[in-house]
């Protein structure tokens, strides 16, 4: 574990703490139909496992894992905490409102309480980072269906995953170069819901663009730049997905065509990889990765290219 | 046959014992993997020291490329987050400068068990500017119970206050080993010491200056002792050749060089504030009609910081509001700066003679400050390589010789800024002047949370606050540590 750098030293190893994970497999298969010409089956296994940190090496708070330093609030991370599942988020967010502010929970962000608007009329970055996702899956599953009349035969694999955030890294990138959708609204002029430091409800007026706005006053690099994007929380997404993962047709051509060659069979299959995704994720692939697989940080949007959709036919001799 | 068959099978196992015991016997070498034939763990007395000046240049730079902003030496070209004095957290500087700070301890304990007074001396000398400089831009740090490794997990801060204390005393023992002389070892530092070639005269009086230095920070407590002050600049350098610097080479370029390339490939960096522009620049070398000069006085060292533009003009970026569109200047491979083989200077004669003038100033002694203030221009200059005619012109400008009944602290600082340039050293003394150089305000879009103050310190870096968070001291941006402070 990682421990501070005024000791001389980097990393101490050790136990550092201590894991409980507790989780259920299921596994099913099944032939629905089976005749003399047509069979079907199917595969699923459905696995979900809940993880939680509880305990870590006496005199420290938490163990840091990975971040995302290209966030603008500062570096996004990935911690682990006692009494917390593994791999909890932690980053900016916007400042909320208590009247008593010994009920503010330190780690979680209370989405009952007021946003803070500040005397400019803007919510407020909160730099004491909060936990704003769980980059661990709730379940995950896959479905394969495996159907074959005579020598034809289709199979086609289903991926699910539910639940598992992601720190959408380029969408935070987006949202100060004024590309993100929601930057559209920077020639509208709102009140933000919310409370001032003193409790008196906000109803200050104010345009979401740059420069000087229709009421005269100077906004600057406008809401977007300065407030927006420092604020980690909106780029926390749920990276669930299903995903049709690839669909396979395949022929064995009938004996009568070869049987005078010394082959022993010939095999055509056609195959659609990575053809469907629906996804709540806004970002480009839910299932890439920033880091590799031993850091053991899993919930940041990598910059590597996206999955290909590919389509492959080929023929297959047996000798 | 039935009695050789048992012979056989005797001599059989026998054999494979026997054969079995070399191996176990043999194993216990071959399997002990966790001695790394390549990974010393037995420095050379050399090989530290070169490594720790290497690594306190680079420290120096690292702490200036924040340090710059916040004294308005350079802007960011696009406005960015700290230079805009939002809350930035150095944790590669923390790391860096407590990684140096170790080495150098080990260096002064292993040079001392050799009796190589000389490499030990060095040791300290490189502890107390490294750790000078960790607390000058956090503040109460960790130091008397750091280092311990697995015997403290989680050391606790030391007051600033201690820290100061305890770098007089590291420059104190230093300067008592050097005088006593006499080293009872074989090894004494000479090519292996990049920066005085195993001089140790140099390194006495690299002692003082650091003494001057840190004696002069206190200069807001009711203890300043402006005498101190002189008494040790009197036994620092003497001259330009006496200034404590690391001289890059091509293949290991001076990392503002770096910031020269990069920004040539698109990465944009090194951008000269239009603050510094319009200090140094008279109206007719500025490029905007709108911007004012602010001493209208021409100082040629514009010449060794960045290119003119066209016209033989310049163009500053305003802190905070970034560059759009027009010409501006940066850090060049011109830049006496920023080439491949420039120094990183730690400690200079110019500063030395610049707090000479503070102090002899604090002191009511005016003649003194302002011949030492004239001095550590003309040093600066010298150094820099700006001809003679260009030097008298600029230091007979009436604005410059002001005299000695008109000088003021502000000239001094404002002298003292341009000769510090690209040092991290120039932030203390902006804080400790309460930023008040003539004209001088707050980057455009500052942080809000400031409430139009200036910055005064660095944030505890985010390691410290996930793995040490019980020890660290709470403060804000805003809040002015001990020296800072009456």
């Amino acid at each position: 574990m990682p421990v501070s750098n005024t000791t001389g030293y980097t990393e101490f190893v050790t136990n550092a703490g201590q894991i409980n994970n507790q989780g259920l497999e299921l596994t099913l298969s099944a032939f629905p139909v089976q005749t003399a010409n047509f069979s079907w089956q199917i595969k699923a296994n459905w696995t979900k496992n809940n993880n939680k940190v509880i305990s870590i090496q006496k005199g420290i708070d938490s163990i840091e894992l990975l971040g995302s330093s290209y966030s603008y609030g500062g570096s996004v991370v990935e911690k682990l905490i006692p009494g917390m599942p593994y791999r909890v988020i932690l980053g900016t967010s916007y400042k909320r409102y208590y009247a008593d502010p010994s009920k503010e929970d330190p780690l979680h962000i209370d989405k009952n309480a007021p946003l803070l608007i500040g005397s400019d009329g803007f919510p407020v970055v909160d730099y004491n980072y909060k936990i704003l996702g769980n980059a661990t899956p709730k379940w995950t599953a896959g479905i394969t269906n495996s159907l074959s009349y005579k020598n034809l035969s289709l199979s086609f694999l289903v991926d699910i995953k539910k639940g598992g955030d992601m720190f959408n890294t380029p969408a935070a990138f987006f949202a100060a170069q004024g590309t993100l959708p929601i930057t559209a609204k920077r020639d509208q002029s709102m009140v933000f819901q919310g409370v001032h430091a003193d409790g008196t409800p906000n109803t200050t007026k104010v345009w979401l663009g740059q420069g000087v706005g229709p009421d005269g006053v100077n906004y600057g690099d406008g809401y977007f730049r300065n407030v927006y994007r420092l604020v980690d929380s909106n780029f926390v997404e749920d990276a669930s997905w299903v995903r049709l993962q690839y669909v396979t047709l395949s022929y064995n051509l009938p004996k009568s065509i070869y049987k005078s060659t010394p082959l022993n069979n010939i095999n055509i299959s056609l195959t659609a990889n990575n053809i469907l995704l629906w996804t709540p994720y806004s970002g480009f692939d839910p299932e890439s990765s920033q880091y590799s697989a031993e850091s053991n940080t899993q919930g940041f949007q990598g910059r590597t290219t996206p999955q290909v959709r590919s389509f492959t036919a080929s023929i297959r001799f047996g000798f | 046959m039935r009695q050789s068959l048992k012979t056989n099978k005797m001599t059989f196992r026998l054999i494979m014992a026997g054969t079995i015991l070399m191996l176990v016997a043999g194993c216990k070498d071959f399997l002990n993997v966790n001695q790394n034939p390549n990974a010393s763990t037995k420095p050379s007395l050399s090989g530290l020291l070169s490594d720790a000046e290497y690594t306190t240049a680079n420290n120096s730079y690292d702490a200036a490329s924040v340090t710059t902003y916040y004294v308005q030496q350079l802007a960011s070209p696009s406005g960015s987050s700290t230079d805009r004095q939002h809350e930035v957290y150095l944790d590669g500087t923390w790391y860096n400068l407590y990684s140096t700070m170790t080495d150098l301890k080990d260096l002064d304990a292993l040079a001392q068990k050799k009796g190589a007074t000389e490499y030990s001396a060095i040791a300290k000398i490189l502890l107390a500017m490294n750790l000078g400089e960790t607390t000058d831009l956090w503040g109460d740090v960790p130091y008397s119970k750091a280092f311990q490794g697995q015997a403290d997990l989680t050391p606790t801060y030391d007051s600033q206050q201690e820290i100061y204390t305890d770098i007089q005393k590291l420059l104190d023992d230093a300067i008592n080993a050097i005088q006593s002389g006499g080293s009872s070892a074989t090894e004494t530092p000479n090519s292996d010491d990049y920066y005085y070639g195993g001089n140790m005269q140099k390194w006495l009086k690299t002692a003082y200056a650091l003494k001057a230095r840190y004696l002069n920070h206190l200069s807001k407590k009711s203890s300043y002792d402006a005498s101190a002050v002189l008494s040790a600049v009197g036994k620092a350098y003497q001259s330009n050749d006496d200034d404590a610097q690391l001289t890059y080479t091509s293949d290991h370029r001076n990392p503002w060089a770096t910031v020269v390339l990069n920004n040539q490939g698109g990465v944009l960096g090194g951008f000269i504030s239009d603050y510094l522009i319009r200090a140094m620049a008279d109206a007719p070398h500025l490029a905007q009609s709108t911007d004012t000069s602010i001493y209208n006085v021409y100082d040629p060292r514009l010449t060794t910081i960045t290119d003119t533009l066209a016209g033989g003009t310049y163009n500053g970026t305003v802190n905070g509001k970034g560059s759009p569109n027009t010409p501006y200047n940066f850090l060049t491979a011109n830049s006496w700066f920023s080439m491949d083989n420039s120094p990183i200077q730690l400690v200079t004669y110019s500063e030395m003679k610049f707090i000479e003038a503070e102090a002899a100033f604090r002191n009511n002694d005016k003649p003194t400050a302002y011949q030492a203030y004239l001095d550590g221009i003309k040093a600066n200059m010298d150094k820099l390589g700006i001809p003679a005619d260009q030097e008298n012109a600029y230091l007979s400008n009436p604005a410059v010789a002001v005299g000695a009944g008109n000088l003021t602290l502000e000239l001094i600082f404002k002298e003292k800024l341009v000769a510090l340039f690209l040092q991290p050293e120039a932030w203390t003394d902006a804080r400790r002047f309460d930023y008040q150089y003539k004209d001088m305000t707050v980057p455009f879009m500052q942080y809000p949370a400031l409430n139009g103050k200036f910055i005064r310190r660095i944030l505890y870096p985010q390691s410290e606050q996930s793995r040490n968070a019980s020890n660290i001291p709470d403060v804000s941006l805003t809040t002015h540590m001990w020296w800072d402070q009456q």
